[in-house]
């Protein structure tokens, strides 16, 4: 009855050395096919260790595939379903997985027992950083990292269903087919390659016929039912809030097939039916550890589903259940014998029983009982409950989330006939009709509770963090007591199979030792995700260059085509400066673009800063709410400079906002703060000032946007604005705006605002024509040898003017900070006014902004020096306050700076040591105005 | 008539892909209409006059005279007009009067069309609503792969994605990396 | 999480960002004596209870829209959505009476 294709061979390498299996193994079944009896050496103390189970429970084969730079540690040989070309390698050890040099660790043992380093390593002092630390870190974790970038793709995606049923054992397939039925939207999945649950390891009969028939069956109607969807070899990891289940997707682990190798779903579901089976736990005695031990169920497995005979097996059992599986030697458990010592390092070669008697064996199969699946029950906090007629834990169905429903074996119901039964009963409850039960075996548990064989050598619970039940013990007589603690002393539980194995024997072993019961012991607490889920995963396809998106400006072909170097604001690509032939380097360019544009005529794009539409009746009036100065009372055809402030009295943003009408204003925002101060105002119109008449909306990308500024801006402007439009001083003045066309009939506004200090306007057309624009003003700009000036010039140019901008507005700064204090309206309230009045911020000793020029002409000033008078000793204590921008001005030939000073208002002329502890540049400087080029303003007005 | 070249955002794209086909159509435009304050009578009366139709519900997009119209927020539409035409808002706000205020929105949106006889396979890779059980004629602003898109579902085979100007390259480069995961 | 929008129905919570307590619809004002006092404890002081919470999200990616969510802390539960317009039209009516 097994699942293997004979007719299709695959070939593998493990360790160097060649393999082949079937369609159809995973790694593990075809290396145990293949006699490979150690797949890898143990956590701590590297012993030889073989495989133990057939699924995610499997804690000893971890392998790391593929090779070099893609090598992927840590995947369970159980559960890699195998593929043509794959190669693996055992973990864990220094020489041959067969001869490992640490192997010297388990002779060391007795000083390696749990918590040994938080008593060890620590004299003398000076041997951690230059012994002990490199060791241990050689020595630690299991697995190395592939320390190229992941060469695999992966995607994510959302689903959405009436029903999640997760797992497709005999529970989850009846349902599903019921459900399917009844036509609901169902999501069937599966971890495994194929569906079918325990069927596939067992040689129960249904209907009469083998239990695999009835699963193809089930299979193919569920394939054709039209709101069904099945999804294979994916695990569901985690239960979030709100009927969200994480789910992880395996297509392939081959390296370099098409598409993406793994899928996050994320899946929404109005119900979820767990139906998630139970995993075999195991029993602790000494020397259980050894390779050929193995799960009952597992040998079962590879038996039926792989068919692989194990011979000259040993089974050690408690249970009805573990006497399906086919042995040579029977101990029973129940009849009060029990293994005490396990023989043969490298292999099993006999066990001794507590008989005395001494039997050979390869194999031992051991079987301590079931343990529910009830982990996707806990991601929301609940905790199982304790069943002692069963001997495990069982979901709490009074504290089970009301979406989540629980049958089969992940309830406790350990028969195939009770997984069906259970199935018919959940579709019902669901509102579904059910087919008859198929008729199959319904044999009872008979369960004897025993967990550990007391004894003076080490018995293995939790066999990935090399964890034994001394270890526990040990926890309990230093102090560590509760399962919590117990849990991170030893770290029981706490590998990459999170205790599936070994969770449910540590408590009882803690139990017993505590002289409680196993309820009194309690739980961890299960945590997503069930199994590991790779990084790349998570980030789907936003990786690279897809990481975030990237906004381009309408001038960007041109940019790009004019040698534009481009920096990253956010998500913007905006140009930083234009390289021209001979220019050595980017203050060449940026030189160049001030100076030619404060002495002829200069375009810089400025469409990335925000710009929202404010319409309405209380256009004006909100805007009062929101802006420090009045806005009611501006004129239409006419901006203003407006400062926005938090509700905590900080600057927040600053921008200038043009009245095109009665009820329609045009506010713009530094680009960082577009999304930030919609927003705010969003906040203020819904939340605070419901009946106000106002709306609003971003208008950031339908406007191309360009500044023109220098002595020739308004000459070249009127190569461009078409003749019926005045644009001269008189007509449009600083602070002018209106509505126009330009080059023959498109569309276009026009302000008249300056950052640069030079006369200026900004220009905008719907962005469709913002290309095209660009070209032709450029072209109508030769004749005064026009250039285009990105934004290293634009500040170069600001901080020329004093004009605040994102290093001045941090977030820390206030109105008064800013030399705005006068501009803040005394008539009337607005955001942020009356916390702006707390003392703290308006105390004589406030900082407020000032200029800094260097003492000596040459010196270099840089961002974020901290100003110390002169004869104080350079220390926090005696900060005066720090340096927000820096630029050589082109035009002074001196490098200038902007910066907050305690009482810089009073403090001018005055000389200090700008000292900068970072770049090591110490220079002193001397207190100015900001407004180092045109103070008076004069270029502005012309 | 403008002596300048306008040009679309991805400069006319189209993709084939076996059972996929994207297309980014010409937009006509985009009018953003905001009913003024106290002023719904007013403005639903407008409304029937100029679009033949009440105006849509929330989730909704219908089919009215000139083209389409889709509700964007409370007490806000947008306007999908076939014909060119960059005075759209000025003269829908001469329409409406007092009862509502015009935006021009059409350039800062990109539009793409997607046709397939199995659109789901895209859609549920980076759209997290439920489309299949979305009725024709559903509307809604969500977020795709990081980026604000508007979803429009024409049919069970035809769907219309916009997404902001400044990054429908991003967007695209992002749908088009979904196909080929799809196709793969 | 999922935010069943009352006009748009249940959307993902990525769609949304977060303010913080209800308690911000309720704006002092700022010609009452103690203006500064309200102020202060309007900007700073929040009662942070493990239970049932009025709190303020912004629909960010969806329609704009600011709603008040009532969401139990412990539990995430969350039990009531509001437009928040609509919370301070009424608390702006009941203050005239």
């Amino acid at each position: 009855m097994s699942l293997i294709d004979i007719n299709n061979p695959l070939n593998f390498t493990f360790d160097g050395k060649a393999h082949s299996g079937f369609e159809g193994d995973t790694l593990a079944s075809a290396l145990l096919r293949s006699g490979v009896r150690i797949v890898g050496r143990s956590f701590k103390y590297h012993r030889p260790r073989g495989i133990m189970g057939a699924g995610a429970e499997e804690p000893n084969a971890l392998v790391e595939i593929h090779e070099g730079n893609v090598c992927e540690p840590n995947r369970r040989a159980t559960t890699i379903k195998l593929f043509e070309g794959l190669t693996a390698k055992s973990q864990n050890h220094m020489g041959s997985v067969n001869f490992d040099f640490l192997a010297i660790n388990d002779i060391l043992h007795p000083f390696l027992a749990a918590g040994f380093y938080y008593k060890t390593f620590m004299w003398p002092k000076a041997f951690w950083e230059k012994l002990y630390e490199p060791i241990i870190r050689c020595a630690a974790g299991l697995g190395k990292l592939a320390l190229t970038p992941d060469p695999d793709s992966y995607d994510k995606g959302f689903l959405h269903c009436e029903f999640l049923i997760i797992g497709a054992g005999p529970s989850g397939l009846l349902t599903a087919l019921n459900l399917g039925r009844a036509g609901k939207q169902v999501i069937l999945v599966d971890e495994d390659f194929h569906m079918g649950g325990r069927i596939l390891s067992e040689n129960y009969e249904i209907n009469s016929d083998g239990g695999i028939k009835w699963v193809t069956e089930a299979l193919n109607e569920l394939e054709n039912l039209p709101t069904v969807r099945l999804l294979l070899r994916t695990t569901i990891y985690g239960v979030f809030d709100h009927g969200i289940y994480g789910g992880l997707e395996t297509r392939t682990d081959k390296i370099g097939a098409p598409g993406p190798r793994q899928i996050l779903w994320k899946i929404n579901a109005k119900h979820a039916v767990l139906a998630a089976g139970a995993t075999e736990r195991p029993i602790a005695f000494a020397n259980n550890d050894r390779p050929g031990v193995m799960l009952a169920s597992a040998v079962r497995s590879y038996k039926n589903r792989f068919g692989i005979d194990l011979k000259n097996t040993a089974l050690l059992t408690n249970n009805d259940n573990g006497m399906l599986t086919e042995a040579n030697h029977i101990i029973d458990i129940r009849n009060g014998h029990h293994i005490t010592d396990v023989n043969g390092r490298k292999g099993v070669t006999s066990v001794t029983l507590n008989t005395g008697e001494k039997l050979k064996a390869d194999y031992v199969a051991i079987s301590g009982g079931w343990n529910p699946n009830v982990h996707l029950t806990c991601h929301k906090r609940a905790r199982p409950i304790w069943n002692d007629t069963l001997s495990c834990f069982v979901p709490d169905g009074n504290t089970l989330s009301s979406d989540m429903s629980v049958i089969g074996a992940a309830k406790g119901t350990f028969s195939t006939h009770g997984a069906f039964r259970d199935a018919n009963k959940v579709s019902e409850k669901l509102g579904c009709k059910t087919i008859p039960l198929p008729k199959t075996e319904d044999r009872p548990i008979d369960v004897k509770a025993f967990w550990h064989v007391k004894g003076t050598k080490r018995a293995w619970v939790d066999f990935q963090n090399d964890v034994t039940a001394k270890d526990i013990i040990l926890a309990h007589q230093e102090g560590f007591s509760s399962v919590e603690h117990v849990k991170r002393y030893t770290t029981l539980g706490m590998a990459t199979d999170q205790g599936k194995t070994s969770n449910v024997v540590g408590l009882a072993v803690l139990a017993e030792a505590t002289n409680q019961t196993i309820p009194q012991t309690g739980t961890t607490i299960f945590r997503p995700p069930y199994t590991p889920v790779p990084i790349g995963a998570f980030a789907g396809s936003h990786r690279g260059q897809h990481f975030k998106q990237i906004r381009l400006t309408p001038s960007h072909k041109y940019a790009s085509e004019n040698n534009a170097t481009f920096v990253e604001t956010g998500y913007w690509k905006r140009a930083q400066w234009f390289s021209r032939a001979g220019e050595q380097g980017w203050r060449d360019s940026v030189d160049r673009e001030v100076i030619m544009t404060r002495k002829s005529v200069g375009i810089c794009d400025v469409t990335t800063l925000g710009k929202i539409d404010v319409q309405g009746r209380d256009a004006g009036k909100f805007l009062n709410k929101v802006y420090v100065n009045t806005f009611s009372t501006l004129k239409v055809g006419k901006c203003r400079y407006g400062l926005m402030l938090r509700e905590d009295g900080i600057a927040m943003d600053d921008g200038t906002t043009a009245r095109l009408s009665d009820t329609h204003f045009v506010m713009t925002t530094t680009t960082a703060k577009a999304g930030p101060v919609f927003k705010h105002l969003e906040f203020a119109r819904q939340c605070l000032y419901p009946n106000m008449d106002v709306h609003l909306i971003s208008t950031t990308d339908q406007w191309a946007q360009f500044s023109i500024a220098g002595p020739n801006a308004r000459k070249l402007l009127q190569k461009i604005v078409d003749p019926d439009f005045d644009i001269s001083n008189e007509a449009f003045p600083y602070m002018a705006c209106g509505e126009l066309t330009v080059c023959g009939g498109t569309r276009a506004r026009l302000f008249r605002l300056s950052f640069s200090g030079e006369l200026a306007y900004e220009i905008s057309v719907p962005a469709r024509y913002g290309d095209a624009l660009i070209r032709e003003m450029m072209s109508q700009g030769e004749e005064f040898d026009a250039i285009m000036y990105g934004t290293e010039a634009l500040g170069v140019m600001r901080i020329e003017k004093g004009h605040a901008a994102g290093n001045e507005l941090n977030g820390t700064t206030t109105a008064t900070a800013l030399g705005l204090g006068g501009f803040v309206s005394k008539k009337k309230d607005c955001i942020g006014k009356v916390l702006s009045r707390r003392e703290g911020l308006i105390s004589d000793d406030s900082m407020t902004m000032v200029g800094f020029l260097p003492v000596k002409q040459g010196d270099k000033l840089t961002n974020g020096a901290h100003f110390i008078s002169k004869g104080e000793t350079a220390k926090a204590l005696n900060d005066q306050g720090y340096m927000s921008s820096v630029a050589w001005s082109p035009t002074l030939e001196t490098y200038i700076g902007l910066g907050f000073l305690k009482n810089g208002k009073n403090r001018k002329d005055e000389v200090l040591s700008a000292v900068d502890f970072v770049r090591h540049n110490h220079v002193d400087v001397k207190v100015v105005s900001p407004h180092f080029v045109d103070p008076k303003g004069e270029r502005l007005r012309v | 008539m403008s002596n300048l070249e306008p040009t679309l955002p991805l400069e006319g794209f189209t993709g084939d892909w076996p059972d996929f086909s994207l297309v980014e159509n010409f937009l006509g435009e985009l009018v953003s209409l905001a009913v003024a304050q106290d002023e719904e009578i007013a403005f639903n009366k407008a409304f029937k006059k100029t679009f033949g139709k009440t105006p849509p519900k929330p989730s909704e997009i219908i089919a009215v005279k000139g083209g389409y119209a889709m509700w964007s927020s409370i007490g806000q539409y947008f306007i999908l007009l076939d014909e060119p035409n960059i005075e759209a808002d000025r003269e829908l706000a001469s329409k409406f009067g007092n009862s509502a205020y015009t935006t021009l929105q059409s350039d800062g949106w990109t539009s793409l069309d997607l046709k397939s006889k199995k659109p789901y396979d895209i859609l549920e890779r980076f759209i997290p609503l439920d489309l299949r059980a979305a009725q024709i004629g559903f509307a809604a602003r969500t977020m795709a792969h990081h980026i604000a898109v508007v979803i429009i579902k024409f049919s069970e085979t035809e769907f219309r994605l916009m997404t902001p100007r400044s990054s429908a390259k991003s967007f695209l480069d992002g749908l088009t990396h979904t196909i080929e995961n799809v196709i793969a | 999480m999922i935010i069943n929008h009352p006009l748009l129905g249940p959307r993902d919570s990525s769609e949304f960002s977060y303010l913080g307590d209800a308690a911000l619809l309720n704006r002092p004002s700022a010609k009452s004596e103690t203006a500064t006092d309200d102020f202060y404890r309007y900007q700073y002081l929040r009662d942070n209870p493990p239970g049932e919470h009025r709190e303020l999200w912004y629909h960010e990616h969806g329609d704009r829209s600011w709603l008040v969510i009532t969401r139990n802390m412990t539990t995430h539960a969350i039990t009531k959505v509001e437009l928040a317009r609509d919370v301070k039209r009424a608390m702006i009516e009941a203050s005239k009476s």
